[in-house]
């Protein structure tokens, strides 16, 4: 098999995490042909190959003419990670203009090279995805049960569970009437995080990483995307799910669950989708309200 | 016609996108080269607004390498702003969770990514990587592997999560690991100081007597190193300037790095140019702190560094010996591990953070990343909002002497258009001493391409070399 790994606008952690497959992934890559990786090989030019492992997200022009020129390559592409899945924690730069992040890091306004896109965007937004392995990074089980079904010609297996699954904490008596931050208590050993008030998103969060934030006492942030119910039903989304969780709960109307969600936090429940353009298209979620926005014609998102 | 400039893009074999030009005069020979980082992402803007804590789990995702430095600068800005002190036992599992981190991070620099030039000097691209070296060298590639994995498996049990962990909390931390996880890692970490001695003496052998490695990115600087009192401190301590000859010029409180460190910025690169606020470029990472410090503090550490005393000499300015600091801090890091995994503070509840309310304050929070000094400074709003953030990642203090560095061997070595790729790959060597991390080092704007390019004496480009394949 031809092997490429490629990263666009990242922090190359999804390498990371391929390299911490350990032996695993070495038996991966002795096993195949690695033609292009730039974080592991000295090949300057991307040669056809069988499958391209593509992460980070669309930032700038030349993410663009990069990720055009591996899906040409490329018989298989598969978006490793969540940004260049759905566009990442990067994509909450995209509450702002490009300029804005820009005029924020440098007092010299000079142009740099390569330039800013206007929004930052997900890999699917400029050309088809095969395979999606999500995760910021994507877990060790995820990672290796992806590559072991792709080397021996399986489909690979979609996990449709929530977080919530795999998580020991579970909803006991009554929940907590006000949210909190992590740093304002510490958490109570076994008991939902949500019902005590974090905003933990194992509800709306695809499975998969064995729980491991909530089970180390730290609300899930979301990292993998969301469950395949809300990407299949366009009546849910991760802002909205959650609102209607604690509404149920604590027997509140939806609308004062929404104020309350509004008044604790903004951006926090869209750390790793605020980029993406499908939740955005979703009237009850509140990501249309936080972005800014500008005219991405050619990628016909707006 | 004459091309004008020689361009490598992408820059392999490290972390981040970048580029260097190289510069070529009328006679074909090299005048200078340039390092451009690519990607920028726009951090400091994003963050204002967020909750003090989303910071240390967003700022953790500046960098897939060198998270844990950033997740603990980032909480350690915050208890600066709010007036705070974690437990002696709170600091203990940080400082296990960083030794795990510096483990995994200078293995994967000098085994994975940099070793592969030492071993196939001469040889092509298809050969210089670790995939070459798990067909040719099976045994010594898995153990080098094995290194880098039992430093990510603290990061994984102490952390909570294998990479961008989530034990960081102001006051504390949210869980410790019980003596039987404590165990297992100890196990993990069993026969690697003598993986880490058999690549010391791979290292003698192939790269510290090749003169022309040793010789490669020559610059002198002044160095900029986190200490305490004389011995290599990562986690907490006082900075000190050296210069070139090796003297301290100057030791101050970290919260002063402002009063010291000045920026400067270029358009040709989204990474920005730190100087002493007296002028002169400086250096930061392993080759500064083993040059600052006196002593490591742990005894096979110490040994390797006598050792290496007589061969390199530090204090040194040669570039190439970041290698040899690289491998002594990763035997001290291994050291520190055992001791602290032996120690039952580590499972202490002392170690749990204690709630406490959000308030305004302005903070300053500096660890020594594998890299180098990394600063995160904070203002905070009264109900715990991010007003401002502005970050000093370390690589961006190197940005100096890698153009400088480059500039030199260039000259030295390109002597007209006609390149063979070996001398391009020397250039590339350069940068990857200092382990760039440049998705870091854009001030997270998103940096991209690490390109070389060839400049002639009218400005024209004669030759890029791309990562992505644009020659």
């Amino acid at each position: 098999m031809k092997l490429a790994t490629v990263s666009l606008t990242s922090c190359t952690g999804c390498h990371v995490a391929m390299l911490h497959l350990g032996q695993d992934f070495a038996n991966i890559l002795k096993g195949s042909d690695v033609v292009y990786s730039s974080v592991l090989a000295d090949f300057k030019k991307i040669p056809k190959c069988d499958v391209a492992l593509l992460e980070g997200a669309v930032r700038n022009e030349k993410d663009v003419s990069l990720l055009k020129e591996v899906r040409e390559n490329s018989k298989i592409l598969v978006t490793i990670g969540t940004c260049s899945s759905y566009g990442g924690v990067a994509g909450l730069g995209n509450t702002a203009p490009a300029s804005e992040l820009y005029e924020t890091a440098y007092k010299d306004q000079a142009k740099r090279y390569p330039a800013l896109l206007p929004r930052l965007l997900p890999v699917d937004s400029f050309v088809e995805v095969d395979y999606y392995v999500t995760g910021c990074p994507p877990p060790p089980k995820v990672l290796s049960g992806f590559f072991n079904d792709l080397l021996s010609g399986k489909k690979p297996k979609v996990n449709d569970l929530p977080v919530c699954a795999d998580c020991k904490r579970r909803v006991k008596g009554s929940f907590a009437r006000n949210m909190r931050h992590l740093h304002q208590a510490q958490p109570e050993d076994g008991v939902c995080l949500l019902q005590q008030g974090y905003i933990c998103l194992g509800s709306v969060t695809r499975a998969g990483c064995e729980a491991l934030c909530p089970t180390a006492g730290h609300p899930c942030n979301g990292c993998r995307g969301p469950t395949h119910k809300i990407l299949l039903n366009p009546s849910h989304g991760i802002y909205i799910d959650i609102v209607r969780r604690r509404s149920h709960y604590l027997g509140i109307t939806e609308e004062q669950s929404r104020q309350e969600i509004d008044e604790f936090t903004d951006r926090s429940l869209y750390w790793f989708t605020l980029a993406s353009p499908f939740l955005r298209r979703r009237n009850m979620e509140r990501v249309s309200s936080l972005i800014h926005r500008v005219n991405v014609d050619k990628e016909g998102s707006e | 016609m004459m091309p004008d400039e020689i361009v490598i893009s992408p820059v392999t074999r490290i972390e981040g996108h970048a580029e260097i030009t190289v510069e070529l005069g009328d006679d074909g020979r090299a005048k200078g080269a340039r390092f451009h980082v690519h990607n920028f992402r726009g951090f400091e803007r994003f963050l204002e607004g967020m909750p003090a804590d989303d910071l240390p789990q967003l700022t953790c995702r500046i960098c897939g390498i060198c998270y844990s430095a950033h997740g603990l600068a980032s909480v350690k800005a915050i208890e600066s702003a709010w007036g705070i002190k974690p437990s002696p036992e709170a600091r203990k599992v940080r400082e296990l969770i960083f030794f795990g981190q510096y483990i995994e991070s200078h293995a994967l620099s000098l085994a994975v990514l940099s070793l592969p030039d030492f071993i196939y000097p001469g040889q092509g691209p298809e050969k210089r990587n670790i995939v070459n070296l798990l067909k040719t060298h099976e045994d010594v590639a898995k153990k080098l592997i094995d290194l880098r994995q039992s430093g990510s498996m603290i990061t994984r049990v102490v952390g909570g999560r294998p990479v961008h962990p989530v034990n960081f909390v102001p006051g504390g931390v949210v869980r410790v690991p019980t003596p039987e996880e404590r165990k297992e890692l100890l196990k993990g970490l069993e026969g690697k100081d003598a993986v880490l001695v058999g690549l010391w003496n791979i290292l003698k052998e192939v790269l510290l007597k090749n003169p022309e490695f040793m010789s490669l990115g020559a610059t002198e600087t002044h160095y900029l190193a986190m200490n305490d009192e004389g011995k290599i401190a990562f986690y907490d301590g006082h900075l000190s300037i050296m210069t070139p000859d090796g003297k301290i010029k100057e030791t101050f409180p970290p919260e002063d790095y402002f009063k010291h460190v000045a920026e400067e910025e270029h358009a040709f690169s989204y990474m920005k140019f730190p100087v002493l606020v007296t002028g002169e470029k400086f250096r930061v990472g392993p080759l500064a702190r083993v040059n600052i410090a006196k002593l490591c503090g742990t005894p096979k550490a110490d040994e390797i560094l006598s050792e290496a005393r007589e061969i390199v000499g530090f204090p040194t300015n040669t570039t190439m010996a970041y290698h040899v600091a690289r491998l002594i801090e990763t035997v001290y890091s291994w050291e520190k591990a055992v001791e602290l995994l032996n120690d039952d503070d580590v499972s202490s509840p002392k170690a749990l953070f204690a709630g406490i309310p959000a308030k305004a304050g302005r903070g300053i929070g500096i660890v020594e990343a594998p890299r180098g000094v990394l600063v995160h400074q904070y203002e905070f709003g009264d109900t715990g909002r991010l007003i401002k953030a502005n970050f000093v990642v370390a690589t961006q203090h190197n940005n100096h002497a890698i153009n400088d560095g480059l500039s030199a061997t260039a000259r030295e070595l390109i002597t007209s258009p006609k390149v063979p790729e070996e001398i391009l790959n020397r250039l590339e060597m350069i940068a990857r001493a200092y382990d760039p991390c440049l998705a870091c080092a854009t001030h997270a704007i998103g940096v991209r391409p690490f390109t070389i390019e060839l400049v002639g004496p009218d400005g024209k480009t004669i030759r890029r070399w791309e990562r992505n394949g644009r020659v």
